[in-house]
């Protein structure tokens, strides 16, 4: 038996909707993913909903365009990520490495202290994790809380 | 999750903010963590996981305080 299953368009909109974001840095607009996949505005809108609904993305409440597709984020934040060819924003402290991590590459962070805000320097070795820098990591919310409210967590 | 520059710092934010501490990672131990959390979504397959998968994934790091605990997530 074969055992090979096609994408649906919801999958598939996910894989173009992260490869993007991989490839230039922010995830889609709905615009762009109309572009992708010949369909209207409003049918790339009720396709993101449709991935949301799969737990993949996190959509602006206001617009239903992508706030979160994790670990990267749509939004400029106090954690930016750089690799070699390409610069990414993360939702947060943990998102910071989670996308050198997702992606397998190595990078340089630039991020901010949550108390006196002022800059921090972290590389991280593809293969060995963070070489240099410091820092704390603090999960305020409890783990059975973090999707109650994303934004908040 | 934010990011403090040292304990001083973080326990300065939080006497600001009037909150309680909650759980507090080296960088080495947020990459494991890191590592281990995100599959790659631009895997044609990927599926969310169920709360007691992540939670399997929180332990397998030591992560097994009821802080870290997921049964009853949404």
């Amino acid at each position: 038996m074969n055992s090979f299953q096609p994408l649906d368009q919801v999958d598939a909109a996910r894989v173009f909707v992260y490869s993007h974001t991989a490839d230039d840095g922010m995830p889609p607009s709905s615009a762009t993913i109309a572009d992708h996949f010949g369909c209207t505005a409003a049918d790339a809108l009720e396709l993101l909903k449709a991935v949301a609904a799969r737990k993949a993305l996190t959509l602006d409440p206001a617009t239903g365009e992508i706030w979160m597709a994790p670990p990267f984020s749509a939004r400029r934040t106090a954690f930016q990520v750089h690799g070699d060819r390409t610069s990414w924003w993360a939702n947060c402290s943990w998102d910071m490495l989670g996308i050198p991590a997702t992606l397998g590459v190595s990078a340089r962070i630039e991020a901010h202290c949550g108390c006196c805000h002022e800059p921090m320097h972290i590389t991280v070795d593809a293969q060995r994790g963070p070489v240099s820098g410091d820092g704390l990591v603090h999960f305020l919310v409890p783990a059975r809380q973090w999707y109650r409210d994303i934004g908040f967590t | 999750m934010l990011l403090f520059r040292s304990e001083e710092h973080l326990n300065r934010w939080l006497l600001r903010r009037g909150s309680q501490r909650g759980a507090v990672l080296t960088l080495d131990a947020t990459w494991e963590l890191a590592k281990a959390w995100y599959v790659d979504r631009r895997l044609p397959h990927w599926r969310a996981r169920h709360p007691a998968e992540s939670e399997g994934v929180l332990r397998a790091l030591g992560l097994e305080s009821d802080f870290w605990a997921m049964q009853g997530a949404p």
